[in-house]
């Protein structure tokens, strides 16, 4: 074992102090640097819709089934997105199995709060028959490999996976009471908005890092997530707990939010005609 | 008790807890929240993991190594405001209990209408009539600093400064109602 290695294993907190005195990051990332994705869609097969997300080291992969349901009483033309995300054991040290612990739930929360707030899908969209038949989509979300930075990995999955959802056309014949449902004839979900969240974790008064990695945010004293939508607006801001923080503390990040949603919107579209094609 | 929200929050602790929730320089704290209708949802879930994380901030919890703080909070009635209410309960039922804490810590609600109008402590109709909906809870030293933010709905971050802006005014209030709460009390605890 190296010296280095020794020092990392002994004393984490003074070696990742030492790096954050230089402004860098173990992984020689800068604080304000995020992570390089890759994304590839239509991984399960099948499902109606799929995408797996590499941040890094942490994979997550997105799988939606479709399903017909009937819908509430209250809601008559309104079908369901039900979004679920499992962290598994294999994913890492921390999750144990049994059920969703409180960090999966919190996950499967803020997708559910995320699609919901940015109206990425209208649910009338989703209805076929009115009172009868709505499409009902379980988007399950897993991770594969956690190195920090959940949110956004979930958020890109899903929405990738979205973008590749193609449902079954559906018909229903009032006389007969009968649905037929083509499988050969499929289209594509209409999504209206493509938000894109950005995490950073507070280390200090006055460090922030962006993209934390399973060790910043060991480190940190807590994660903010910044939902943004292309026209720059906010979507969803998720701060639960963690360090305090001046009250301007967004200012700084949301550039580098806006930044990010153009970057990843054009990764997931161009990961989509890739499949097409 | 805000509006026509009501929650009612207790503090058992600092005390025993299972061996697999034991840690060895600091106190477990356990949140469990029970909605006023139906059964306890990931939504109430998901509150539960907000507000002990908020709670940990404020708690000196390494004074308390190898015990458990137990914060259960029931919502009596909701109009809205459940995260902020609930937050408020817990914060005085802390105090009420002695638990060592180094901030109190206030939530508030707001919303914003289509117009542009900041609405602090909406009720439910006005919630499901406004753009977005943030709830904030802050620290109470002198800047006011954000323990923590959710925001749902769309606007501009112009719009959410403004927000924050007036929330962190309307928590002065709300701190302002912990000292005399808590005046009152230990006053009728001298005089008796």
């Amino acid at each position: 074992m190296t010296s280095l290695q020794v020092w990392r294993t002994f004393e984490p907190d003074s070696y990742y102090k030492t790096f954050l005195e230089h402004s860098k990051r173990p992984d020689s990332r800068n604080l304000s640097s995020f992570r390089p994705i890759n994304i590839k869609v239509g991984t399960v097969t099948t499902a109606e819709g799929s995408a797996t997300v590499r941040l890094g080291h942490t994979t997550v992969m997105c799988g939606i089934k479709a399903e017909i349901a009937t819908p509430t009483l209250r809601h008559p033309d309104e079908g369901f997105v039900v979004p679920n995300v499992e962290l598994y054991p294999c994913c890492s040290p921390m999750f144990k199995a049994g059920p969703p612990g409180e960090r999966a739930i919190g996950l499967s929360q803020f997708l559910k709060n995320v699609i919901t707030s940015a109206e990425v899908l209208l649910p009338s969209d989703l209805c076929i028959v009115p009172n009868k038949f709505a499409w009902c989509l379980y988007c399950d979300v897993v991770c594969l490999n956690y190195d920090g930075n959940l949110y956004d990995a979930s958020l890109i999955a899903l929405m990738a996976a979205l973008q590749n959802v193609l449902l079954p056309e559906v018909s229903y014949d009032e006389e007969s009471e009968r649905t037929t449902v083509s499988p050969e004839k499929t289209l594509p979900l209409k999504l209206k908005r493509k938000p894109v969240s950005s995490t950073f974790t507070m280390y200090s008064e006055s460090i922030q890092l962006v993209d934390p990695t399973a060790e910043d945010e060991e480190q940190g004293g807590g994660e903010v997530t910044l939902v943004l939508l292309e026209d720059g607006s906010l979507c969803t801001i998720h701060k639960p707990g963690g360090h305090s923080i001046a009250s301007n503390f967004l200012d700084k990040f949301i550039d580098l939010a806006r930044k990010r949603v153009t970057l990843v919107n054009s990764a997931i579209h161009k990961a989509v005609a890739e499949r097409k094609v | 008790m805000r509006g026509l929200n009501v929650a009612l929050a207790s503090v058992n602790g600092p005390g025993d807890v299972k061996v697999s929730n034991r840690l060895y320089n600091r106190s477990h704290l356990e949140v469990c929240y029970s909605p006023s209708t139906g059964h306890s949802m990931i939504r109430e879930r998901a509150l539960e993991s907000v507000i002990m994380r908020t709670v940990e901030q404020a708690i000196l919890v390494h004074l308390h190594p190898r015990t458990a703080i137990n914060i259960t909070i029931q919502e009596m009635q909701s109009d809205g405001l459940a995260l902020s209410a609930s937050v408020n309960a817990a914060c005085m039922a802390l105090l009420d209990a002695g638990i060592q804490m180094k901030t109190t810590f206030a939530a508030v609600t707001c919303c914003i209408t289509p117009s542009g109008t900041v609405i602090i402590d909406p009720t439910e109709a006005e919630i499901q009539e406004s753009v977005a909906e943030a709830t904030f809870v802050f620290e109470s030293s002198g800047e006011a600093s954000v323990l923590t933010a959710h925001q749902d709905g769309r606007l501009s971050y112009e719009d959410f400064k403004k927000c924050l802006h007036h929330c962190q005014v309307a928590s002065k209030d709300v701190f302002a109602f912990y000292r005399r709460m808590t005046e009152k009390k230990y006053q009728n605890e001298i005089e008796s």
